[in-house]
């Protein structure tokens, strides 16, 4: 169960009503975190994984950083994260 | 008889500001047809009419403003182009929206071209066919803000369309900008010093007309598709909600995040400490009062107005367009966005680059932190990172040119640093003589070689956006309908070299074609990014004009291989396509290692060879030339003594 900290930029910030927050995933990759994020912001999933794509990321962006590595995208659903991982999802 | 023009006006305007005499004259057709208008036409106009080795200052200079076939119409987003050689021998070109375009269009005419000096300050009033030299001489020293009002004033026309310069235009500063509608600024290479040192104040202009469209059904069918594509709740882009909602300034947190903003002059590549009181987030939470689009455009608060009520700065107002504020905070080190957003209103006052005069700034504040500058250089200013009293005391002044260190730094970062010496010159972050303007290089090497080979200077619009799309939403099968000859998983890596010559070919093509339509190039999401035949059916329904998908980007090409053309003619070459020293040199604090000459090599190689340009030279071949109709460039090289193979 990784701790994780989560930046919601632009209008996600506005969706979620706050700019960050710590979170503790009940699983591990960020789909479960996308999953998990749904049932405390309703409808945040639609925005990540458009229903009529069903694809991650097709309006959206998720950006991982890790302590001591350069930032990347994340496109694959099943990404694991990582305890200390800082998402920025927008 | 007179050619009948769809979308284009078929009349130029050429002003001799030496003599007075005003010409009206008509748009040659083959120009309309082989560079579209706007940007492509204006830098025609410059190719044919401005000699290699001119003073930039001088009479024998052009300084062009136009509008495409598409202006005046809802697609136009009130888009132009002014165009000149610029004080650093690059093509001069900066594109601007708000509502002056489409004015001009009313006004009957598809683009104006200065040429001479005139005696004392003046001012062009168009007015359909009444054009008129003015007196400006009363204008002259007022800023942006004041001159416009005071030309509607003297018109009687409070809704007359003003372009002008500021301050910095009149002083001949290396980062004048040309503004109107108060916040709207275009010319990056320093265009407001050219309009300066032709003594022309402004450009108003109303117009009484409209635009005629080839097939209205058909353009109407094709501008629907487009607003499809760009509603905000299916479009398939990551940036469209983000930008539509916050505008530029939406790039601050995220930047961050990613370990590309420039903070206290690149030397960090993030600024957690502070990051969210400076952000768009921030600035819509706080300051935002109301949305301020550009003419027709569909994005409800790309720009907003913005009020300062309290604390140092209260009662400042002004207008948030794209991450101007980055400049002043992160890149200074500045942890306050009220200071920033003073700052970007003086600039437009002002009429100043706000990415120059941040870019300068944050080169001296490094100077003067390793000691190079001292009290005695900047005149008793303790110059340190994060000293926002300095930004705000010293943007008029160096305006104004007030004062020898004002005046040091209104020449700008280059030819400071330059002056300085004593290895300032590997922290002057700049190429071609021209500042950077928040695009990163280290980790981003698509916009690393988007930067270093623009014909005019570091200048993002010319291959914007940095990023493709998902690239499920462009199926194999329709990548290989539209030969895109790149593959879109590649580009999405940051820092994998190969590829990216390719893709940045395409882009700067078509990107070329869009600020000739023209077209804002900051909605280009989802898939109008890629797949042109939305764009080709707009050309095509407005102009009249049945060109296939080839021919229309083909016209792109021209345009980029006209541009490179004209800094090859005034002495640019391969290694002049480089990157500031500490990109090449450095590595990022955030663990990003710098771009090394090798892989800049490659991605350069790959980029002429794609371009069919002499890898060696960074000029376009002679086979490239004649295939793009160009055959008199290749004349006029020659005739140079150039070496066209």
């Amino acid at each position: 169960m990784p701790e994780i900290l989560v930046k919601y930029g632009g209008h996600i910030s506005l969706a979620t009503g706050k700019l960050e927050e710590t979170y503790r995933v009940t699983g591990v990759t960020v789909m479960n975190l996308i999953d998990e994020l749904d049932t405390k912001y309703p409808g945040f999933k639609e925005m990540f994984v458009p229903p009529e794509y069903g694809i991650m990321n097709m309006r959206t962006a998720i950006f991982v950083r890790r302590t001591g590595q350069p930032a990347q995208p994340i496109l694959d659903p099943g990404f694991e994260l990582q305890d200390g991982d800082c998402l920025l999802m927008w | 008889m007179a050619r009948k023009y769809y979308g284009w006006k078929g009349r130029i305007l050429r002003v001799d500001l030496s003599t007075g005499k005003i010409t009206k004259e008509e748009l040659p057709w083959d120009w309309a047809r082989q560079y579209i208008g706007c940007r492509g036409i204006n830098s025609k106009i410059l190719w044919d009419e401005v000699r290699a080795g001119i003073d930039p200052y001088g009479p024998d200079n052009r300084l062009i403003f136009g509008v495409g076939p598409l202006d005046g119409t809802p697609v136009g987003m009130g888009r132009m182009s002014v165009t000149a050689l610029a004080n650093t021998r690059c093509l001069g070109e900066g594109g601007v929206g708000g509502f002056w375009s489409p004015e001009l269009k009313f006004a009957g005419y598809d683009n104006v071209v200065f040429q001479g000096t005139a005696d004392s300050p003046v001012y062009l009033n168009i007015r359909d066919d009444q054009v008129e030299l003015r007196d400006a001489r009363h204008l002259w020293g007022h800023d942006t803000w004041e001159t416009e009002k005071m030309i509607q004033d003297e018109l009687g026309d409070r809704d007359i369309q003003v372009r002008c310069i500021g301050p910095a235009g009149e002083n001949l500063v290396h980062s004048a900008m040309v503004v109107g509608n108060l916040n709207r600024a275009g010319g990056r290479a320093g265009l407001g010093d050219i309009m300066g040192s032709k003594k022309l104040k402004a450009v108003a202009v109303r117009g009484s007309g409209g635009v005629q469209v080839a097939d209205p059904d058909r353009f109407e069918a094709a501008y629907f598709k487009i607003r499809e594509v760009l509603r905000l709740d299916t479009c398939m882009d990551s940036w469209n909600t983000a930008w539509a909602t916050m505008g530029g300034l939406v790039l601050m947190r995220i930047f961050n995040q990613l370990g590309n903003l420039h903070t206290r002059n690149a030397l960090q590549m993030q600024f957690d400490e502070a990051i969210d009181k400076c952000s768009g987030e921030e600035l819509l939470k706080k300051y935002a009062k109301r949305p301020r689009a550009c003419y027709c455009c569909p994005y409800p608060s790309c720009a907003k107005y913005f009020e300062i009520t309290d604390g140092p700065y209260a009662g400042t107002v002004g207008e948030n367009t794209s991450a101007l504020e980055l400049c002043f905070t992160s890149l200074l080190g500045i942890e306050n966005l009220s200071a920033a957003m003073l700052g970007r209103t003086l600039c437009n006052k002002m009429g100043l680059d706000a990415f120059e005069v941040g870019y300068t700034l944050a080169w001296a504040m490094e100077s003067f932190e390793k000691g190079i500058l001292t009290t005695s250089d900047t005149e008793g200013r303790e110059l340190r990172f994060g000293n926002e009293e300095a930004l705000i005391e010293l943007i008029p002044k160096i305006a104004r040119r007030e004062g020898g260190f004002a005046s040091f730094l209104a020449d700008g970062v280059a030819k400071a640093a330059r002056s300085t010496g004593q290895g300032s010159e590997k922290w002057a972050l700049e190429v071609k003589g021209q500042q950077l303007e928040c695009m990163p290089q280290r980790n981003f090497y698509f916009a690393a070689l988007g930067v270093g080979t623009s014909e005019a200077g570091p200048d993002h619009t010319r291959w914007y956006p940095p990023y493709p799309p998902h690239p499920a939403l462009i199926s194999p099968d329709m990548a290989k309908e539209l030969k895109l000859d790149f593959d879109l998983k590649d580009v999405f890596i940051a820092r994998k070299k190969e590829g990216k010559g390719t893709f940045l070919k395409f882009m700067t093509d078509t990107r070329a074609v869009i600020e000739s339509l023209p077209f804002c190039i900051f909605l280009m999401r989802d898939k109008l990014n890629l797949d042109f035949r939305y764009w080709l059916e707009l050309f095509n329904a407005g102009t009249g004009l049945e060109y296939s998908l080839d021919e229309l980007i083909q016209c792109g090409e021209r345009i980029m291989n006209l541009e490179r053309a004209i800094i090859v003619r005034e002495g640019f070459r391969r290694e002049d396509d480089t990157l500031p020293y500490r990109a090449m040199h450095d590595p990022s604090d955030t663990g990003h290692p710098p771009l090394d000459q090798e892989t800049w090599d490659f991605m350069l190689d790959e980029y002429y060879e794609k371009r069919e340009w002499d890898i060696k030279t960074a000029i376009p071949t002679r086979k490239k030339l004649a295939e793009l109709d160009l055959e008199a460039v290749t004349k006029e090289l020659e005739t140079l003594g150039i070496e066209v193979i």
